[in-house]
């Protein structure tokens, strides 16, 4: 029996790949029995809906707007994916007159009685859904959706990319979001995306060129680097990625990714 | 009593050399609550005509709340005050009385109240430690038993052998919601002082939340 967990994942700049991993990565987690709920925090970018390719009726935004239960919302993707444990996932909304309501017409009463909302629900999710783990996509950089998203989670994974402005900003967002959530039992952690020069046909190999950034960016940034996964051609340059951990767990990127799923697990677990 | 009309709730009983910090703070929290609290040092005026109008108006004060506090701390059991007080509050009956004991201290006390000798080992205690978690679950327990809209409430906390179900809440008991996610509190409430101000929450989870946007938006977050 896993202790109950939310996990966010964050980064500084779009296209680190957060997206591709907060979902094999809870997809993982589901296909070993865990039961897990994975919710689209990205309302100014949503894409999930996109990479589950789904068409719902009702989405996360209606929940903040007090117009929908999170049991309406709930997509159960167990028995399509075939999982031992639930696979549950919330969408949001990529209608363009949803996305600018909630990032531009509402102003903070309505900002802060739907942050309430979100957390009733994910009570619930916990409660009523029985979930072991809930997986939160966030928007990138310092909005307020991304540090609401933050706040509520227990364990913050910050993407990046290895790239100067990927670095700074990463420490400044460090500085000036997660040391505050931090001292009030937020832990968070790096994770290298898209690394180039690491080897990407041994799925165990990890470059003296890869292990020297690892070191050099725990040192720069101040945070634990909690695993990397090399730059995968055919990922990157895929029309759809769609699973590749559950559908080609053979894959090198699979295995990283595995790999990179249990040191989580041990993480959250301490 | 002068400039105070209202009645008293809660009258706080505590040694001054140990209990003062928690009295304090337990004053301070139970009034943000709506729970209009005695503390002598707080609500005895510093002008009174000698100790007879001070004791004069500590009685009056006892007399009329519902509900009687008594912070074990080290050395309670010696205070003079402290065994005037539960004396008085004994005779006068008719109260709830809680008792809050410091985790400090062992269990099985006796006091000496001249007339009796009072076991508090076989009354029911609460313990404590910090002095958050006091106000934690002194909120709890008046929630419960919602003294200040029932009148029938000297049951709460009687000897353990005395003592009849008090497990059903009062009907009347008071609806709170959680600060954070709005949710109904239908267990103990989680309760922080945050910035000087008193918040009620379902768990420690949401004053966690609430401590973490607080510390990022600061005065933005209300």
């Amino acid at each position: 029996m896993p202790s109950r967990k939310t996990l966010a994942f964050h980064s500084y700049k779009g296209g680190t790949g957060k997206t591709t991993l907060i979902t094999n990565i809870a997809a993982l987690y589901a296909k070993n029995g865990f039961n897990v709920a994975l919710l689209d925090c990205d309302f100014g970018g949503p894409s999930q809906v996109t990479y589950f390719r789904k068409k719902p009726s009702v989405y996360l935004n209606d929940l903040l707007n007090g117009q929908a239960e999170i049991s309406e919302i709930l997509f159960d993707m167990t028995a399509e994916l075939e999982l031992k444990g639930k696979f549950l996932l919330g969408f949001s909304s990529p209608r363009k007159e949803d996305i600018k309501e909630i990032e531009l017409k509402h102003d903070s009463k309505w900002q802060l009685q739907a942050l309430k909302r979100f957390l009733a629900a994910k009570k619930e999710l916990f409660e009523k859904h029985q979930i072991d783990y809930l997986f939160l996509d966030t928007s990138p950089g310092i909005r307020y959706w991304s540090i609401n998203t933050l706040a509520t989670a227990d364990r913050l994974f910050l993407l990046m990319k290895d790239s100067d402005m990927d670095i700074e900003g990463t420490r400044k967002m460090i500085n000036d979001i997660y040391d505050s959530l931090s001292r009030f039992g937020s832990k968070y952690y790096i994770i290298l995306n898209k690394v180039p020069g690491a080897s990407a046909n041994s799925a165990s190999y990890v470059s003296e060129d890869e292990k020297a950034w690892i070191a050099e960016l725990e040192r720069v940034v101040g945070a634990q680097v909690v695993g990397s996964i090399p730059c995968y051609c055919d990922i990157q340059f895929s029309r759809h990625e769609f699973l590749f951990s559950i559908k080609q767990p053979n894959h090198p990127f699979s295995v990283r990714l595995t790999s990179l799923a249990e040191n989580i697990k041990t993480l959250i677990q301490q | 009593m002068g400039k105070n009309l209202k009645p008293f709730d809660v009258f706080l009983c505590h040694k001054k050399s140990s209990g003062k910090d928690f009295a304090d703070h337990l004053k301070a929290g139970l009034e943000e609550l709506g729970y209009h609290t005695f503390l002598d040092s707080k609500d005895i005026p510093k002008i009174t005509d000698g100790k007879e109008e001070w004791i004069q108006i500590r009685d009056q004060a006892l007399r009329e709340s519902r509900t009687f506090i008594l912070l074990m701390t080290p050395g309670f059991e010696l205070s003079q005050e402290v065994r005037n007080e539960l004396k008085l509050a004994r005779a006068v009956g008719n109260k709830c009385f809680i008792y809050f004991r410091h985790r400090d201290l062992g269990r099985k006390i006796i006091i000496d109240l001249e007339n009796e000798k009072v076991d508090l080992g076989r009354q029911e205690q609460v313990s404590f430690e910090t002095k958050e978690e006091l106000l934690r679950l002194a909120h709890g327990i008046l929630l419960k038993s919602s003294i200040s809209q029932v009148s029938n409430q000297s049951e709460i906390l009687k000897p353990a052998s005395e003592k009849k179900d008090t497990s059903t809440p009062s009907n009347t008991k008071t609806e709170l919601n959680c600060e954070m996610c709005l949710k109904p509190i239908q267990r103990q409430p989680y309760i922080e002082v945050i910035g000087e101000k008193t918040h009620t929450f379902d768990c420690k989870e949401c004053a966690q939340t609430f401590k973490k946007l607080k510390s990022v938006y600061d005065e933005d977050f209300h």
